[in-house]
Order: C-alpha cells, then sequence, then structure tokens
C-alpha cells in the first residue's frame, strides 16, 4: 500500500451511481484507482452510492464536485433502467454542467436473460448527451474502460480549456507539483520518517 | 487539541511535526497576569474581527459543528462564558469598535513581531477578559494549564509588565480586582459588539447569544497563540479539515514521489487517505455542511414563538456535545469492543462496528506480536498488560467478526504480509511503519464509522430514538473511540520505544488521531438537529423540505 505511486497529476472525483433492485450500500463507499490518460497518471476518487429512491436524500448530497458520473443500471432488469431518467435529472442539476456522464449497462455477461438492448440504451446515451458502454462487473469486461473513457472525456475538456480547473467544483484536483521528472529532488528532503533509503 | 491537528496538518509543515504552541499556553499566562495591562492599548481585538462579523449572524445555534468546530475547541470554555455573559449585559459602549477594525488588522498584520508589545497586550487583554469572567461569574475557568505558562513567558519578551503584575497579585487570579474587570471590557466590548451587530433577534433569542460570545471567547483566546496564525491563514484559504487534511497529504506525496521509490515510507496523513479516512471525513463534512443549511432554512421559516421553542431543544442538543464525557473509560480492549457494539445498538441505527473493530484488533494484534517474539529485551510489565489485553480482545472479536466484512480481506492480507515482514526482519522500520499505519487505520475506521451513522440517522426511517439520547450515546461512543487511539498510541510508543525509536511521535499521531476523531463527532450535530426537527413535527417539516 506505501508503495502506491504518489505521482499522479490528477485526481478526479467519479461518483457511481448503481441502479439496483437491491442496494449493494448504504450511502456512499469509497474506492480508489490509478489509471493513466495521455501519459498523465490519474487518481480517481471514487464515490459508490447506490441509486435507489430511500437513500436519495443522503446519496445527492455527495454528487456535486464530481467530474465524473458513473450511470449504472443492469441489462437485465428493465426496472434499473427505467430509473435511469429521474437519477440523470438529480445527475444534471447536482453536478456541474462539464460533468462527464457515462452510462454503463452492467451484467453484460447474461447475454441470455437481456432485457434492454444495447440499441435502445445506446440511443438514450445519445438523445442525452451521455457516454454509453456496456460492461461486466462479473468479469471484469469494459469496467477499465469505463472509468478509462470518461477520464479521457474530462481530460480533454481540461486540455480545451471547458473544464475550469479552478472552479470550486469541477471535480479535479491539479497537482502541479507532481513530479513527473524529479522536480523536487533537489529540494533536500528531510527522513524523519524513517525511510531506510 | 484540534488547534494541534490543524496546525499539523499545514502542508508547509511535516504533518508530523509537534505542535508547538497550545492555545491553553496562553489562556494559561494570561490567566496567571490578568491585571498585567496598564495599557487597554487600542489593538485590543486581534484581526478575528471581521470573520466573526461575517459569521451567520442570526442563527449560530448550531455553527458549532461546522468547520468552526476545527478551530475552537470550545468544550471547556464556553460554558462558563455563556454564564458569564448572562451577567455582562451591563451597556457597554461599543461605538469605536468597529472604526478600530482596520487599525487593528494593520496593527495585528505582523505576526513576526509576536512577543513585542503586541504579546502584552493580547494577552493581557485575554487575560483579563478571563479575570472579568471569573470575577463576574465566580468561577473559575477550568484551563488546563500549568507549567506552559512559563515558558511563554520566557519567550515573552514585552511582557514585563506581567511580571510585576504578578508580583502584586500573588494569587494571580485577580479575582477581585476591579481594573481588571474594567479593562476586560475590551473584549467583551468586542463581543457584545458583535452580538449587536447580530441583531435583536439573537440577543432576544438568549442563548443564541451566550452561546455566539461564548465562541467569540474561544476566538480570543485562540488568536493569542502566535501557532495558531498558520492555522488560520489556512482555514480561511480552506476551510473544512478535510481539505486542509488533503493539502497536507498531497503535499507529502508529492514529496514522496519524488524520492527515488524505495521501502515503504509512513506517513500517517496518506496512509489516513489510503485507509478512506479523509473521504470519509469529506463526506461526513458534506452531511453536515447540509444539514446545517436546512437547520437554519427551517428555523427561518417558524414564526417566532415556534423558533424560540426549537431554538432552545436544539441548544440542548448542541450542550450534549460541548459537555466533555469521561466516565466512560476504555482501559482494555475487551471493554471497548463491548462499548462500540453496545453504544451503536443503542443508537438504533443499523450502524455495526465490523470494519472498526477488525482494524484495532489488527493493531492491537500486531503490538502482541512485535513484543512476544523478543523477550530479550527491556519488555517489562507493560508488555504482559500488552498482550493479555490484546488476547482478550482478540478472543472477543472472534466471536464477533469471523464472518463479516469481506471486501477488507484485501487490506487485511497486506497488513498481514507487513506484519510477517516486520518480525522477520525485525526492523525498526517496519515496526514504525506498521504502528502508523494501524493508528491511521484505526482512526480512518472510526471516523468511517461516525460517517455512517450520521449517513444512517439522515436516512432514517423513523426515528426510533430521540436524538438527545442519540447525542449522548455519540459522545459516548466518541470517546470511547478516543480513549482506544490514545491506548493504541501509547502501546506503539511502548513498542517502539523497545526497538529504540522515540515514542514522542507515535503518540503525537495519536492526539492527531483523537482530534480528527472529535473533529467527525462535533460534524454530527447538525445531523442529529435535523433529524430531531424531522422527528419533531414530522408534517409540518417534510412539507416544508419538500417545499425547499
Amino acid at each position: 500500500m506505501a508503495t502506491a505511486p504518489y505521482n499522479y497529476s490528477y485526481i478526479f472525483k467519479y461518483i457511481i451511481i448503481v441502479m439496483a433492485d437491491c442496494p449493494h450500500t448504504i450511502g456512499v463507499e469509497f474506492g480508489t484507482r490509478i489509471i493513466e490518460v495521455s501519459g498523465q497518471k490519474i487518481k480517481l476518487q471514487i464515490w459508490d452510492t447506490a441509486g435507489q429512491e430511500r437513500f436519495r436524500a443522503v446519496t445527492r448530497s455527495y454528487y456535486r464536485g464530481a467530474a465524473g458520473a458513473l450511470m449504472v443500471y443492469d441489462i437485465t432488469r428493465r426496472s434499473t433502467y427505467n430509473h435511469l431518467s429521474s437519477w440523470l435529472t438529480d445527475a444534471r442539476n447536482l453536478t456541474n454542467p462539464n460533468t462527464v456522464i457515462i452510462l454503463i449497462g452492467n451484467k453484460a455477461d447474461l447475454e441470455a436473460q437481456r432485457d434492454v438492448t444495447y440499441e435502445e440504451a445506446k440511443q438514450f446515451a445519445e438523445e442525452n448527451g451521455l457516454l454509453f458502454l456496456e460492461a461486466s462487473a462479473k468479469t471484469g469486461e469494459n469496467v477499465e474502460d469505463a472509468f478509462l473513457e470518461a477520464a479521457k472525456k474530462i481530460y480533454q475538456n481540461i486540455q480545451d480549456g471547458s473544464l475550469d480547473l479552478n472552479a470550486a467544483e469541477s471535480g479535479v484536483q491539479h497537482k502541479p507539483s507532481a513530479p513527473q521528472g524529479g522536480r523536487l529532488s533537489n529540494e533536500p528532503q528531510p527522513q524523519r520518517e524513517g525511510c531506510g533509503c | 487539541m484540534s488547534q494541534s491537528a490543524l496546525s499539523d496538518a499545514d502542508p508547509s509543515l511535516d504533518i508530523t511535526s509537534p505542535p508547538t504552541q497550545h492555545p491553553h499556553t496562553d489562556t494559561n499566562s494570561c490567566h496567571d497576569a490578568p491585571a498585567a495591562v496598564p495599557t487597554p492599548s487600542v489593538p485590543l481585538q486581534p484581526p478575528f474581527i471581521p470573520e466573526s462579523l461575517g459569521l451567520p449572524q442570526e442563527m449560530t445555534v448550531a455553527d458549532s459543528a461546522t468547520g468552526e468546530t476545527a478551530e475552537v475547541p470550545a468544550e471547556q470554555l464556553e460554558p462558563t462564558a455563556e454564564r458569564q455573559v448572562i451577567e455582562c449585559d451591563q451597556p457597554v459602549s461599543l461605538e469605536a469598535e468597529a472604526a478600530e477594525e482596520d487599525e487593528k488588522e494593520k496593527g495585528w498584520g505582523g505576526w513576526s513581531s509576536w512577543g513585542k508589545s503586541l504579546l502584552s497586550s493580547t494577552t493581557s487583554t485575554v487575560g483579563q477578559s478571563l479575570t472579568s469572567v471569573k470575577t463576574k461569574a465566580g468561577e473559575a475557568l477550568r484551563l488546563r494549564m500549568t507549567s506552559v505558562g512559563e515558558e511563554v513567558q520566557k519567550e515573552d519578551e514585552g511582557a514585563e509588565g506581567k511580571k510585576e503584575n504578578e508580583d502584586k497579585d500573588p494569587s494571580g487570579s485577580g479575582e477581585s480586582s476591579a481594573s481588571a474587570a474594567a479593562s476586560g471590557r475590551g473584549v467583551f466590548s468586542t463581543i457584545t459588539h458583535a452580538v449587536q451587530n447580530t441583531g435583536k433577534s439573537v440577543i432576544s433569542g438568549g442563548l443564541d447569544a451566550l452561546e455566539f460570545i461564548g465562541k467569540k471567547t474561544m476566538i480570543v483566546l485562540a488568536e493569542s497563540d502566535p501557532g495558531f496564525k498558520k492555522t488560520k491563514t489556512l482555514m480561511q484559504k480552506t476551510v473544512s479539515l478535510s481539505q486542509i487534511l488533503k493539502e497536507a497529504k498531497e503535499k507529502e506525496r508529492a514529496r514522496l514521489g519524488s524520492q527515488p521509490v524505495c521501502a515503504p515510507t509512513a506517513h500517517y496523513g496518506i496512509l489516513f487517505d489510503d485507509y478512506q479516512g479523509l473521504s470519509h471525513l469529506e463526506a461526513l463534512e458534506i452531511l453536515s455542511n447540509e444539514s446545517e443549511l436546512k437547520v437554519q432554512a427551517y428555523l427561518s421559516s417558524l414564526v417566532e414563538e415556534e423558533q424560540e421553542e426549537l431554538k432552545k431543544e436544539l441548544i440542548f442538543i448542541k450542550n450534549i456535545f460541548i459537555k466533555q464525557q469521561e466516565e466512560e473509560g476504555s482501559a482494555n480492549g475487551e471493554e471497548f469492543v463491548s462499548v462500540l457494539t453496545e453504544l451503536l445498538f443503542e443508537l438504533h441505527v443499523a450502524a455495526t462496528p465490523d470494519k472498526l473493530n477488525k482494524a484495532r484488533m489488527k493493531a492491537h494484534d500486531w503490538v502482541s506480536e512485535v513484543e512476544q517474539p523478543d523477550p530479550t529485551e527491556t519488555v517489562g510489565r507493560e508488555t504482559q498488560e500488552d498482550q493479555s489485553g490484546g488476547e482478550a480482545s482478540h478472543g472477543e472479536n472472534e466471536t464477533e467478526e469471523s464472518k463479516k466484512d469481506e471486501e477488507q480481506q484485501g487490506e487485511e492480507i497486506k497488513g498481514g504480509e507487513d506484519e510477517e515482514t516486520e518480525r522477520d526482519t525485525g526492523s525498526i522500520q517496519a515496526v514504525y511503519l506498521s504502528s502508523v499505519g494501524s493508528l491511521a487505520e484505526v482512526t480512518a475506521r472510526s471516523i468511517e464509522q461516525l460517517h455512517k451513522v450520521a449517513e444512517l440517522i439522515l436516512h432514517g426511517q423513523e426515528l426510533e430514538k430521540p436524538a438527545r439520547d442519540q447525542a449522548n450515546i455519540l459522545s459516548r461512543l466518541t470517546c470511547a473511540m478516543c480513549k482506544e487511539v490514545e491506548c493504541l498510541a501509547k502501546k506503539f510508543s511502548d513498542t517502539l520505544f523497545l526497538v529504540g525509536v522515540s515514542e514522542k511521535d507515535c503518540v503525537l499521531k495519536g492526539s492527531n488521531s483523537t482530534s480528527y476523531i472529535q473533529t467527525a463527532f462535533q460534524l454530527l450535530l447538525p445531523v442529529l438537529q435535523i433529524s430531531h426537527i424531522q422527528s419533531q413535527d414530522i408534517s409540518q417539516a417534510a412539507s416544508f423540505f419538500v417545499a425547499e
């Protein structure tokens, strides 16, 4: 754990909203992940929430300041898909206009039980300006891609200036001091933490 | 306590650097030299004034639970100050105060000149106000202060007057000193001024005003601490504790990143974040702030009578948060587990202490492991105690834990590897890493626990337990957590001492840990208040919040 790479240049806040009939969590759970976009290491701070009506009052508090929102439905349960639009409204209202929202159809491995077609969801995504992917948390298929696609889009927004990093709730922290080439190495570092090297 | 945490978190410092100044220090010195100041000089008021005027002026019912909590450990002082203020209603001329603000800003601009006349005027001002408090309320402020005051005196070149004064008044308290009381008006007039500014509603609110004044008093005290300056700068910039910690952590991370990657480096802040402590704290802050806004909005929607009524209730809850809970002893691990479980059960929210228990069990086991294989060293009685404690808690935990918390396995395993290597190599480095890591983990889990409780309370179906009861339970819970963390820190320092590392550091981190936990606890106040409101008058409140 302590050997994790500490030299990422950005932190993106992601909110995951999982539409499911039975919630996987109450409130929020956290995760982190380091990915790489255009040679830049990016740390994702993931806020994982359940998109269930009875938790809405609490979980929607967490949407603010997200750089990316991943809305996950279950392709084998149409009910989860049907809830999307009201949660999408929430996500739009509570995040900033530049927040990248990606729609993810989960359980892509269960093709036989499919209840929502790819085309239908794809169309919904296009109409609402969302990225779209089908993935499987079980097999891991496309999961990494989902995080990555959203990150690429966010990174692109940063590059073309449409996402203002100085805005209070951009959901992105830039670490200009993050050393890509040991820029800080000329700084004498006291070894008070007892690093053995 | 909070101050030390915050100043530790100052990104410009190493997070581990020892807090050099405590507010109590100065409080103390002032307290000893109350009538010191011949000149109730102009810079009576430190630059907190603008900030204080910017505070929520109408309703301060719950504000101590927001960001400010972090800077003001008001638990002890506030009640006294409140009582005091009741009597402090003498009309104090305040006209000049506002005009003086700018000057003061200038005058106080150079904190670097601390130790000069500024010091004497501040400290003595504060001292006087305290004396005045004492005189009027007839009750000593129970400040934890002893020898520290002397140190401050030494540093204080400009405070000769103080010494003189002490000679004159060997009792040091100047209880009956009329002049002290009179010059004490300096600070109180500031306060009163601020109160006046908050408008009639607050004054008629009575308790609100007292509360507000209590807080101002604390700010006065805090301002007199030179070490507080950095903290304050930080607070202005970033406001929330999680933000500050985040910055500190990132700075450290950047530093680590620039070093050639070698052995894992223990940094409490980073480890705390790795265990998601920071995230939970941030999330809890969000909930707290939103709840606070809702409380304020709801209050202002009420007619005056209802408002007064509700304020009383909310303040009642707040007072539970202010009270220090000392009676809960968790001397050994066994007790902690059962206390924790029992209290969470009592809360009537479906929170379970699994993660926290697991983390602390791991920590205690680790201590036992370190100590066991090396009986040759100067182990002594403490080890034995630790081991028996550790074993007891282990047994207890096994029954409660066994099947839960699968997702934690990853971390546990990692930790386990650390432990193994550490045992094999006996490396001091590893012992240190594990100590800091365990402390960070238990702290993070404690905060996660409090965050979960907040979520569950807010999510609350029907409130099963009155908010005031929950407040009491949470207060005890927090106390138990803090004791546990302190106890762990102590064990770690002992262990580290065994392997030859200075133990100071771990104790320090232990105190960081407890202030994080305390901060998290204070963040729960608005949560309970809004929960109380919603349970009070479900139909009315519900319609209000829906309309909103």
